[in-house]
């Protein structure tokens, strides 16, 4: 695998309005290939605003921010394909079938005609499957997507994202609407994910300190759109972490 | 998505509230009164010989409803005058409304077409008859056909048969002139409705009928003579378009007909006034040129008898 | 692949769907059938010489009459529509509360939450509303002026009885998702069923039951104008009086009048209801997702709502009074006797179902018309974020204005007129029926299902487009999945509004039950009248039966 970065953020700041406040101030890391990256602060820390940006969804004001090298302002739809996004809330499509819903994470390869036939049935079903065993639901694949539980839907969006098979995966709070014992099931598939491929990084924002320091590597917290410290998991405690959410609430 | 819209909105609603609310106050300004049970006085009495101290005059509107509720406006303040009892003028949109409302005793006097003036007598024990125009006693309507569908004018009853196989429309359904007596006249031509091109249609109103036949939607019509000579001197119709192929017998039409709850006495003064209407007087001048009259005369309900035969022989009376 | 064993324990097609399938058939044999009732002759379908007269209706748009009397009048019969409206929503809601307190399923159970006898009385009373529900304003209109003669309570009538029985449901509905806890620790104190649900259900449907109240509200002006149309006052009536005599600029003024009407009514309806869309409304769906507990402009518009319920009752000179008055208990013995028993045409059994049939046909060809139409224009119609962004959006949201409005003149104009404008075009028959049906459907539907598209969820598009798929992509597989149920779910509710609206079609050849009642109103065939009443009930009941199931398969 190359030695450049996968993400790296380059003195990057946004405000979302020219009047408001700066919502990251002159942001700066890189992530490599193999890096699980848990991003952690209290709520309006700066968390989404990150991951909108390594999506390129987000501008930066300020700054580059660049996926593979290349920078998001001029990432198109192959560049987008490196990148499999885990939103919040895990937007699925509730009236599709989990087979479409996994299977919509190709959509970045297909044309029109494949596109509609992938709808009315999904073509690789045996690939889908053997994704959703690794996320634990194969015996899913013909629900529909709103008929799952919280956690199943989770499971969906994630085997959605492995089904792209991108780079970089962004997730953003995966396992906030979780139980314990489902959370660090969910964890435990999306570090897998980048065990046991070559060149993939996670970057997660995360609520549950002790979730971030068993599964990811590295930590950045981060605060009022500022970088407090990013540093090894190993040498970040329990107690500092928890104190950092505990500042603004 | 929504949500930013609606705060930036948000002093809109009480805006639009306000307005809402002016618009109630305006209408309470605007003498454009709905109708009201106000007129029911007469109807409550239930004996005939009791005072009535208003009359609720209808009309069943085929003129332009300004001047309509102009000149029924100008003949209500003349009869209120002659009679002196107050008349108050009530627009209809329907017949049949007309002829419910009469059912009811919300209007006591209305000025009916022939088979809606029976229908109404027969609803009502002891309802009559009393006045009509001069030419009502020799109404007649018309067949106009699109100068497309090739029928040529025709000279008696019988030449209706030309009218089998064409598609055909009336006017309103409880219309004399623009539905009973052309279906009466056709069924004497040995034209059943069964044997038109489509099912009948009716255009609801004189104006209607000669609309559709001119954009050829139905290649023949039949309406009320007045109003389509009306039109044509008006230059509204286009003669290129639609033509007159036939013109009917003469029969009764139209008349006032009046509810029992007005007596003997007042009914007389009421037909004495309408006869009194003098072309010479300017006011009454005006009141007779609407209605298309030179004078109004008395009349009685066996003037419509054979209406009633040909309603009941159609159906339309049962 | 290790997980292979594993992999063929899942069957890799998907689960054949029969309901679906069966449904799929079934609306595709009843469209065929539908069309082929109408008449597919191509060549027998339009009109071209009538063109110039249909286009002279539409230029008189641009030059109402704007005479100051007119406008007056205008005016003033607008005061009188809304009055219609606001009395008719009032009386609906109060039909609405009680009735729905009444159709609650928990009213009917004991503490212990068991049923007995009580179980069929609610049943019972779930048939009786159903009834009302299923009978267009303008068929009460036509038996309560009958009753009535010329009274206001005549249009408050028509619109608060079959609102109210709608509205009842919509309300034991919603009072059916309250969680019952509260209720329950009440009942188990002692107190009784009525007042444990007061205390206990109602304060918390209650912005919900608001919200639809003002749904109502929109539709009362809709149907207080059709009203007038057929003789009860205001705008309508003011309107039918220059249609006679095809006065096309002064219907223009009213036009204008009834269209600025509805607009102010149907934007402060969706301002009240805010985040609870008017599709959610519509299909009875759960408000509550998004309901915050005060909401100002809510609680300002019912109160301004209340306040002009006097003004409303004052201005159009309404007495409750004539309701027990001597002469309309006379008068509906009368009807009664008159009416009862139903009487078959002289067409018979075979009259009355073809009747019904075309009536079905009519109500299936424009649906499937509206439908697909709004649709497509939904999306052009929605409003979107940040309308002066770009000069893009500038465009898009200028674009999007002049949709809602042609879509607001297509809800406005009553159904009679589009069928009378439809027959210059088209051959007579059902088409022009359809046309019209389908063009004021239209413009409900297409406000609704804007709705729909405005309040889509975003966030899996967003998602999708983010790895790299397509605009199209998008579209198949986030933005249509999304809408498409919801479309689907609206559409059928609007068949079963549509079936009712059939009645308000009598004009020229748009043949059906409402042609029939029209026919018999003229001779007064009273107990003709109640036998076309009870089939259009009936294919009603069927087409709401139907409708559901198909909602339910397809959800």
């Amino acid at each position: 695998m190359s030695n450049h970065a996968v993400l790296s953020f380059d003195g990057v700041s946004i405000n979302y309005s020219p009047s408001g406040p700066w919502a990251l101030r002159d942001v700066s890391f890189s992530v490599s290939a193999g890096e699980r990256v848990a991003l952690v602060g209290p709520s309006g820390a700066g968390k989404t605003t990150i991951l909108s940006a390594a999506n390129g969804l987000v501008a930066p004001t300020e700054g580059r921010v660049r996926v593979h090298g290349t920078d998001t302002a001029s990432l198109g739809r192959e560049g987008r394909r490196a990148i499999g996004s885990i939103p919040q809330g895990n937007a699925l499509v509730g009236s599709l079938r989990v087979a479409q819903n996994v299977a919509s994470g190709r959509l970045g390869y297909l044309g029109p005609v494949e596109t509609l036939r992938e709808l009315v049935r999904p073509r690789d079903t045996e690939d889908i499957v053997a994704i959703l065993e690794q996320v634990g639901i194969p015996e899913k694949l013909w629900d529909r997507a709103d008929q799952l539980s919280g956690g199943q839907q989770q499971r969906v969006a994630i085997a959605r994202t492995l089904y792209q098979k991108p780079d970089l995966i962004l997730a953003d709070e995966p396992v906030s609407a979780l139980d314990p014992a489902r959370s660090d099931a969910v964890m435990e598939i999306l570090t897998e994910a980048v065990a046991t491929t070559p060149g993939r990084a996670l970057v997660t924002s995360m609520h549950d300190a002790p979730l971030a320091l068993k599964h990811c590597d590295r930590i950045i917290a981060l605060r009022r759109g500022e970088v407090l410290f990013d540093a090894p998991s190993e040498s970040v405690t329990e107690p500092q972490l928890a104190m950092l959410y505990e500042l603004e609430s | 998505m929504g949500l930013v819209n609606f705060n930036s909105l948000k002093s809109k609603p009480f805006a639009a509230l306000l307005l809402v609310l002016a618009l109630v106050a305006a209408a309470c300004g605007s003498d454009a009164a709905p109708a009201s049970q106000s007129g029911a006085s007469s109807s409550e009495s239930g004996g005939a010989e009791s005072a009535v101290t208003e009359i609720n005059l209808g009309a069943i509107p085929d003129q332009d409803p300004e001047l309509l509720a102009r000149n029924y406006g100008l003949l209500a303040d003349y009869l209120t005058e002659e009679t002196g009892v107050k008349v108050n003028f009530q627009p209809v949109t329907a017949y049949e409304a007309a002829v419910s409302q009469f059912r009811v005793g919300d209007l006591d006097l209305v000025w009916f077409g022939g088979l809606t003036g029976v229908q109404a007598r027969l609803q009502v024990d002891g309802a009559e008859a009393i006045a009509q125009r001069d030419i009502d006693a020799e109404f007649t309507s018309v067949f106009i056909a699109s100068t497309d569908s090739g029928i040529d004018p025709i000279s008696d009853v019988a030449g209706l048969e030309a009218v089998k196989g064409r598609s055909f429309t009336f006017g309103s359904e409880s219309s004399t002139s623009g539905r009973l007596m052309p279906q009466s006249f056709l069924e004497q031509a040995g034209v059943a409705l069964g044997d038109l091109d489509g099912e009948v249609g009716f255009s609801g109103a004189h104006d209607k009928t000669i609309a559709l036949v001119e954009a050829g939607t139905y290649e023949v019509g039949a309406l009320s003579s007045q109003v389509w000579k009306s039109k044509v001197e008006a230059g509204e119709v286009d003669l290129d378009k639609v033509q007159l192929i036939y013109e009917t017998p003469t029969y009764f039409d139209y008349h006032w007909v009046a509810r029992p709850e007005l007596d003997a006495d007042l009914q007389n003064k009421i037909v004495n006034a309408l006869a009194a209407l003098d072309p010479s007087n300017a006011e009454h001048a005006e009141i007779l040129e609407f209605f298309g009259a030179e004078s109004f005369i008395g009349t009685e309900s066996d003037n419509y008898s054979d209406i009633e035969s040909v309603g009941r022989a159609s159906g339309l009376i049962e | 692949m290790t997980a292979a064993p594993l992999a063929s324990a899942v069957s890799t097609s998907p689960p054949a769907r029969w309901g679906r399938r069966f449904w799929w058939i079934f609306g595709a044999v009843l469209v065929a059938y539908s069309a082929q009732r109408a008449g597919l002759d191509l060549g027998r379908l339009f009109n071209t010489r009538g063109f110039s007269q249909f286009s002279d209706f539409f230029e008189a748009m641009f030059r109402p009459d704007l005479s100051w009397d007119f406008v007056k009048l205008a005016i003033g019969e607008a005061g009188v529509t809304l009055g219609f409206a606001i009395l008719g929503t009032a009386l609906s809601v109060l039909i609405g509360i009680f009735g729905g307190v009444l159709l609650t399923e928990r009213v009917w159970l004991n503490v212990a939450g068991t049923s007995g006898a009580s179980h069929w009385v609610w049943r019972t009373l779930r048939g009786l509303f159903a009834i009302p529900r299923a009978m267009h304003e303008v068929v009460f209109g036509l038996v309560l002026v009958n009753i009535l003669g010329l009274d206001p309570l005549v249009a408050v009538l028509a619109i608060g009885i079959p609102f109210g029985a709608v509205t009842a449901k919509v309300f034991a509905e919603l009072l059916d998702e309250v969680p019952p806890d509260a209720e329950q620790t009440l009942r188990a104190a002692g107190a009784g069923r009525f007042s444990a649900l007061m205390f206990g259900a109602i304060p918390h449907a209650m912005s919900d039951i608001l919200s639809y109240g003002f749904y109502r509200f929109e539709c009362a002006i809709r149907s207080a104008a059709v009203l007038g149309l057929v003789g009860a006052g205001g705008l309508g009536f003011q309107l039918a009086l220059s249609f006679q005599t095809l006065r096309y600029n002064e219907m223009w003024t009213l036009l204008w009048a009834l269209i600025i009407l509805s607009g102010i009514a149907d934007r402060w309806s969706s301002l009240v209801r805010r985040r609870r869309n008017a599709a959610s409304v519509e299909m009875h769906a759960s408000l509550s997702t998004s309901a915050p507990a005060k909401d100002p402009v809510l609680r300002t518009s019912a109160v301004l709502f209340l306040l002009a319920i006097p003004v409303a009752w004052w201005r159009l000179d309404v007495s409750a009074a004539s309701l027990w008055s001597g002469r309309a208990r006379r008068l509906s013995t009368e009807l009664w006797r008159d009416a009862f028993p139903p009487a078959l045409g002289d067409d018979g059994w075979r009259g009355l179902l073809g009747d019904t049939v075309d009536t079905l046909a009519l109500a299936v060809l424009s649906m499937v018309l509206a439908w697909s139409i709004a649709s497509v224009v939904a999306f052009i119609a929605s409003r979107i974020e940040n309308p002066w962004g770009s000069p893009a959006n500038i465009v898009r949201s200028m674009v999007g204005t002049f949709t809602r409005l042609v879509l607001l003149i297509a809800r406005a104009v009553p159904p009679p007129v589009w069928a009378f404008l439809m027959v210059f075009i088209l051959k007579p028959g059902l088409w022009p029926g359809v046309v019209a049906l389908a063009i004021y459907n239209l413009g409900v539907l297409g406000r609704l299902q804007a709705e729909v598209v405005e309040n889509l969820d975003d966030r899996p598009g967003r998602a999708l487009r983010a790895s790299g798929a397509s605009a199209f992509g998008v579209a198949n597989f986030a933005t249509l999945p999304a809408v498409s149920g919801r479309f689907t779910a609206l559409g059928l509710y609007r068949w079963e509004v549509a079936i009712r609206e059939t009645v308000t079609l009598s004009v020229v050849g748009a043949a059906g039950l409402g042609r029939t009642i029209r026919d018999q109103a003229v001779r007064f065939d009273y107990d003709g009248i109640l036998a076309s009443i009870v089939a259009l009930v009936l294919i009603t009941l069927f087409v709401d039966a139907i409708s559901s199931s198909i909602r339910r398969t397809i959800r």
